[in-house]
């Protein structure tokens, strides 16, 4: 009986004994730290001869990962710049072709899902392998791709425990789908950056996305009418609202809309029942992000509860797939993330369009009309 | 049969009063005074109650009676039919029929197909239902038949499973949300479909009830009371089939409700005769597929939780408790 114990307690020391992170410790002294606008979950610190990446918990109050990068070859330390990388997830392939990255992409998850044509090209040239997602990876294929350093979206913390299995590769987990501003969003391109000692094209491109950005907000400030914004479609008798914090409530109120549910003070989403999203949003003057759905006929097969609503009955419904790849990958959850400046002139587009009258729409499109 | 008639009045009020409180009670608190207000003929308080009401919890109200009704029916006679308590409405493999249709459309065609999820849940069920039909020709017994359907439920499942394996989390979320159930996806114009063929099915079950009683003594019995077996077996099948398919196309599998009602009806009237138990079943069923359709919307609360989960939470407990008290009794 002792025995048994010893042997599960010694089974639950090990384990934890997995979790604490490999510290490095330098004596070299911190020089600078890069100055970070919008984005709050991560921070990069410049040291002598290295520099740290830190990526921080969905409530910013822990360090979930710490990364030390440096150019040379030292124990603990990931070499910049990375020779090979891989994507696990297309999110990441905006940041990868605006920094240039292509030439060091080896393996993606899935290449159906990708839009850009770029990668799109640089992946049949090279005929790149694919590791499918983080839940069902390909184990084979990873290994065969040799790659140093894996862009993958973080677990709040909680590893898959795929990192521990190849030790040799640097899994570079990003939390940028949690930015509450959608210019946060876009800044995580300096974090990516790091490991290919691009700050500088990072900055300037984040520069001219955010002054844009910027420059656009400021028209609607002042706009006497702000419509009101129905977002996502049901999922049967449940809607997923997004919190009032969320990345995009913020788009929305940017855009000069009224988002309904702008007092939910959180970034996640709250399933609402329909009848109560009916009540406060029935008179809602557009609908946006209609999902699957490509034109009126199809949401009225599918979900004929939407013919209540005002925005469906005068067909002010707009949907966020103008530009989706022949495989269906869909360029909104691509550059979308990061040129956000084109995503917000698409929505002033559409609740006023009397600001921008010579802009034509890039990821939105009105929902077909038969 | 004074007592039947009391019980079944007792039972129709019942469900009047439910069916009352399910329109009345929702997410949205509407107020009473709003009801004798439009009664009289002013307007709602707000401008979104009337579509709510109308166009929401009542055509939802009427699902959840018929096809509770159904299924609770469909249950009775497949336990007579199988003469087995736990048989219930989807021991055919109906449901999985309906599952693989369903999984066929949203997982490897994504949805963007000419059918709608509805057709495809009835063309599953009904291609199952051919296999049934064609089983009973030539199995004598109806283990070998109960069997089948067992075995078409694996071979179903495991499809649906290499099907979602390969599927994207979008597309499977929308196949997971319709397995759970849903009085709510049906309008106004699906309820003239859905309800004749319920009504009718749930009529021609209540003529076939003395054939029904005679087979409950067992096969060979009822052949000598002069019903053919074959023939009362290949109607069951057809009949049970076509309301299980229907309901299923419209709500997704409802669990629980057909396998307990007609055990809890059971427990509560000792009466094998299928002309008093169908009409108490059906009564049953379909109070109780409002009482867990008002649970499921948990007035008060900004959600609403699946309906699958709220018939087995809460009906579970209630007939081990029932057995439980029954059994002490006894």
């Amino acid at each position: 009986m002792r025995s048994v114990l010893a042997i599960i307690l010694s089974f639950v020391f090990f384990s934890c004994q997995q979790q604490v992170k490999k510290g490095v410790v330098t004596s070299s002294k911190r020089i600078d730290s890069l100055e970070i606008h919008y984005a709050t979950g991560f921070a990069v610190n410049y040291y002598e001869d290295h520099k740290e990446l830190l990526v921080f918990s969905p409530d910013r109050k822990d360090t979930l990962h710490r990364y030390y990068l440096s150019n040379e070859v030292r124990e603990g330390f990931i070499q910049t710049p990375v020779k090979r990388l891989a994507s696990l997830s297309s999110v990441y392939v905006a940041y990868i072709e605006a920094l240039g990255l292509e030439e060091y992409l080896v393996a993606v998850d899935e290449k159906d899902y990708i839009y850009s044509e770029s990668i799109r090209k640089e992946m049949e040239r090279r005929d790149m392998p694919e590791l499918g997602s983080v839940e069902k990876i390909n184990h084979e294929a990873l290994l065969m791709a040799q790659a140093d350093l894996i862009y993958s979206f973080g677990w709040q913390g909680n590893t898959t425990g795929i990192e521990q299995k190849y030790p040799n590769i640097t899994f570079a987990y990003a939390y940028e789908y949690l930015e509450e501003q959608p210019l946060g969003r876009a800044e995580w391109i300096r974090f990516f950056a790091c490991f290919f000692d691009k700050e500088a094209e990072a900055d300037s491109i984040f520069e001219s996305i955010k002054t844009n950005y910027e420059n656009l907000k400021e028209l609607t400030v002042d706009v006497a009418f702000r419509p009101k914004i129905l977002i996502n479609m049901p999922f049967k008798e449940q809607w997923h609202m997004p919190g009032g914090l969320s990345y995009s409530a913020h788009l929305i109120e940017d855009a000069g809309g009224y988002y309904p549910w702008d007092t939910l003070q959180k970034t996640n989403s709250t399933p609402i029942d329909w009848e109560l999203v009916y009540q406060k949003a029935y008179d809602s003057d557009y609908w946006i992000n209609t999902g699957a759905y490509a034109s009126y006929a199809e949401v009225r097969k599918e979900l004929p509860d939407m013919n209540l609503f005002e925005a469906f009955q005068n067909k002010k419904a707009f949907n966020n797939n103008a530009r989706i790849s022949d495989f269906g990958g869909n360029d909104y959850w691509e550059s979308g993330l990061l040129q956000v400046d084109d995503l917000l002139a698409d929505l002033i587009v559409i609740f006023h369009p009397e600001i921008l009258p010579n802009s034509a729409l890039k990821y939105y499109k009105p929902l077909a009309d038969e | 049969m004074n007592k039947t008639v009391y019980r079944i009045l007792l039972m129709t009020l019942l469900l009047v009063l439910i069916f009352i409180a399910d329109i009345l009670l929702g997410s949205v608190t509407i107020p009473l005074s709003d009801f004798f207000e439009y009664l009289k003929g002013n307007n709602w308080s707000h401008p979104s109650y009337e579509a709510i009401i109308f166009e929401y919890r009542l055509p939802k109200a009427l699902t959840a009676c018929f096809a509770g009704s159904a299924l609770a029916v469909s249950g009775l006679l497949m336990q007579s039919f199988f003469r087995n308590p736990l048989a219930g409405p989807y021991v055919l493999g109906i449901s999985s029929g309906a599952s693989l249709g369903v999984a066929l459309l949203l997982l490897l065609f994504s949805g963007g197909f000419l059918l709608s999820v509805p057709l495809a849940a009835c063309i599953g069920s009904l291609f199952v239902l051919i296999i049934m039909i064609w089983a009973s020709k030539r199995f004598r017994s109806s283990v070998s038949l109960l069997i089948l359907g067992l075995m078409i439920s694996y071979l179903t499942g495991a499809l649906v499973g290499v099907l979602q394996y390969f599927s994207r989390s979008e597309e499977i979320q929308s196949f997971v949300l319709w397995g759970l159930g849903s009085f709510a996806k049906t309008q106004w114009l699906d309820l003239q479909i859905m309800l004749p063929v319920l009504v009718l099915g749930l009529v021609f079950a209540y003529s076939r009830s003395k054939a029904l009683n005679s087979l409950l003594l067992g096969e060979s019995y009822a052949q000598s009371l002069g019903v053919s077996v074959k023939s009362i077996r290949r109607q069951l099948l057809y009949l049970v089939g076509i309301l299980v398919a229907w309901v299923t196309a419209y709500c997704g599998p409802i669990a629980f409700l057909g396998m307990a009602v007609p055990h809890l009806v059971r427990l509560w009237v000792e009466e094998s005769d299928h002309k008093i138990t169908i009409p108490l079943v059906a009564l049953t069923g379909a109070c109780i597929a409002l009482l867990c359709d008002m649970i499921a919307q948990a007035p008060g609360f900004d959600m609403v939780l699946p309906i699958n989960s709220i018939t087995s939470l809460f009906g579970a407990p209630f007939v081990i408790y029932y057995l439980l008290k029954k059994n002490r009794l006894g």
